[in-house]
């Protein structure tokens, strides 16, 4: 019990508040640009310096709005479906290693630890679906339910290759054994699967079946408005970081990088995958669930599990 | 100071206790089925956090992994294919609620008495999460391979229930 | 049937990376749309906004004679013209030359049917105002050098 510091973990927490805030501020502007320079637009340039604070603006707009329940919802669930969503984030992000000594708190666990409290955002969707009482929302939570089925399973299986190969779940070790070669090119399957999992898990698109906004209005969070709606947007946004950060950390060789020092790559790294996943949102167009279900059993299973298979083979040899 | 830390943990542990029982009976007594469902993950999430504080947080975050995040989200699928109940509030408790209540309290408190003769030796220690695995591929590995055998009956099992019925659909057709 | 298994994968992750060869061009090229307000584009030649009159050259007076073609022309009803001769002049001028804009369809009927070429498209597009009446009436001599000796004649043609 002696080494857990409370005030260190108060005061991490209150950093890892300001990094999903600030992330988000980010990486929705770096969004908004990119779709818009894909689509030979400007993008937001009026707030700040092309638009950067942007983002702070709407978010001052969101807050100052009302929290408008639907009148046959189910309160409770329909107030505690975001945060749900967004309170597994600041516990999740704590084991992330930004350079060998910057961590908010170091487990042998952590890899563990940020995969299962990445599950509960599917939970949040699910009760915010069922909750607001809404034909889009409960079709966009159950199809985030069914989607979770199709792409845990290769996603654990990719992390236990890189968990045998680094032997341990620790996430500042793992990215300590690639301190040479990073394991991106030991293991691309892997690599691949991983990238495509993760674009599953955040929910975005091209899999972004549970909020499909030409289809089901919004989703899960039709009924949502003001600060609900926003925390919802910070849970997405921060899980995409928090899986970055995780991809990182497992196949990018987490802080290691020549001439600069250790956090910056590790940043630069990590926004690196996140411009990745806007790329593919504003490149592919949306699966329908039939083919997002077909390719999680019938392509991403048995690849990730022969993966598994010959890495555990030559790793025994 | 370590009087402090000790009393947060006891408050943080009743809290998780508490966190339990109340999903626990959530679960048993809602009676609109995603109640239930709430009651089961908010339970399931407390006994994670009691591993966690007696010291396991392997087996903490197995629990939230392998319950919350794929049991009750196939249950959930599940329950995605019933029919919206829009009923509120609890069931009335049958008088035979006591049996469930009484017996695994009684059988507590006998455990309880039984040990308490016991000295007590010490903290429990944390072990290194890799002896689990070699002790389940070493001394343990015949249950660990009848285990594996035992799903895959279950997954040959529930595929051919479900392709019997096809075939039978098919058929009437 | 594994040849076919591999070469569909092989096959899709291609045309996702050509997808996305080409977002990453549009994103590194020049974009299309300008800020507006701050910069405008050149409008073409032929551009149709709002029909205008067109001044005479070395007098600035509209060319117009007020013969009431356009208004009979126009399909929508929406062109209001009443005019006079001013004194000494030969042709009359018109005194009230109104466009309905919340009406007009910008069909040009009245552009081509004009005699003397008196109307002719602006370039104007940037029109917004508070209310309907900004537009029900627009008053198209307003930009152009009246020959009427100002404000008396215009009270009598009210009157």
């Amino acid at each position: 019990m002696k080494d857990i510091n409370l005030l260190h973990i108060v005061i991490s927490l209150l950093g890892i508040m300001g990094m999903v805030s600030l992330n988000a501020v980010l990486v929705v502007w770096l969004e908004r640009k990119t779709a818009g320079r894909m689509q030979f637009r400007h993008g937001p340039m009026e707030v700040g310096f092309h638009g950067i604070l942007q983002t702070l603006a709407d978010g001052i707009k969101l807050v100052s709005k009302q929290l408008v329940a639907p009148s046959h919802a189910d309160t409770a669930l329909f107030i505690m479906a975001p945060v749900v969503s967004l309170v597994p984030i600041f516990v999740a992000m704590m084991p992330i290693p930004f350079s060998a000594t910057i961590l908010a708190h170091e487990t042998d666990t952590g890899l563990l630890l940020v995969i299962a409290l990445g599950l509960l955002n599917t939970l949040g969707i699910l009760l915010a679906g069922w909750g607001s009482d809404n034909k889009y929302g409960l079709l966009g939570g159950t199809r985030a339910v069914g989607q979770i089925l199709a792409y845990k399973i290769p996603l654990l299986l990719t992390v236990l290759t890189i968990v045998i190969l680094a032997g341990s779940f620790s996430l500042r070790e793992i990215a300590m054994s690639q301190n040479g070669l990073w394991n991106a090119f030991m293991q691309p399957v892997a690599f691949l699967i991983y990238i495509v999992c993760i674009v599953l898990e955040t929910n975005r698109s091209p899999f972004d079946m549970a909020e499909a906004e030409s289809e089901l209005v919004a989703g899960f969070h039709t009924e949502y408005s003001g600060m609900a709606f926003s925390m919802f947007f910070l849970a997405e946004y921060s899980y995409m970081f928090v899986a970055a950060a995780l991809a990182t950390v497992m196949f990018l060789g987490g802080w290691h990088g020549p001439i600069l020092p250790a956090p910056i790559w590790f940043i630069l790294k990590v926004y690196f995958l996140l411009f990745l996943m806007i790329w593919f949102r504003w490149t592919f167009p949306r699966v329908r669930i039939d083919q997002m279900l077909m390719m999680g059993w019938k392509v991403l299973l048995p690849i990730s599990l022969i993966n598994f298979l010959i890495t555990a083979v030559v790793l025994a040899l | 100071m370590d009087n402090f830390i000790f009393k947060v943990y006891y408050l943080s542990f009743a809290i998780v206790l508490a966190q339990t029982v109340a999903g626990g009976v959530l679960a048993v007594a809602a009676k609109n089925l995603i109640h239930c469902f709430l009651g089961m993950v908010v339970a399931l999430i407390g006994v994670a956090g009691l591993y966690y504080h007696l010291g396991s947080p392997f087996i903490a975050l197995m629990q939230v992994m392998i319950y919350v995040g794929a049991v009750c989200v196939a249950i959930a699928f599940g329950l995605s294919l019933t029919r919206k109940a829009g009923e509120e509030g609890l069931k009335p408790l049958s008088p035979m609620a006591v049996v469930p209540v009484v017996l695994p309290a009684g059988m507590l408190a006998a455990t309880l008495k039984g040990l308490s003769h016991l000295e007590k030796t010490g903290m429990p220690r944390k072990l290194d999460e890799s002896i689990i695995g070699w002790q389940l591929l070493g001394n343990y590995l015949f249950p660990f391979e009848i285990i594996s055998v035992l799903l895959t009956l279950a997954v040959i099992g529930a595929l051919s229930v479900a392709l019997i019925r096809r075939r039978e659909k098919n058929g009437n057709i | 049937m594994i040849t076919s298994y591999v070469h569909e994968i092989v096959r899709g992750t291609g045309s996702l990376l050509a997808g996305m060869k080409v977002t990453i061009k549009a994103m590194l090229s020049r974009t299309q749309t300008v800020q507006w307000p701050r910069q405008y584009l050149t409008l073409p030649q032929r551009f149709r906004g709002h029909i205008q009159l067109v001044p005479v050259e070395s007098t600035g007076y509209p060319k117009c004679f007020a013969c009431g073609n356009c208004a009979r022309t126009c399909p929508s009803k929406c062109i209001t013209v009443k005019g006079k001769k001013p004194e000494g002049a030969k042709k009359k001028s018109p005194t009230t030359f109104l466009l309905d804009f919340t009406k007009c369809s910008l069909c040009g009927l009245c552009v081509e049917s004009c005699p003397v070429s008196a109307l002719g498209f602006s370039k104007d597009y940037a029109m917004a105002g508070p209310s309907r009446q900004d537009f029900a009436e627009m008053d198209l001599l307003s930009s152009l050098a009246s020959p009427f000796s100002t404000q008396a004649s215009k009270e009598k043609d009210h009157g």
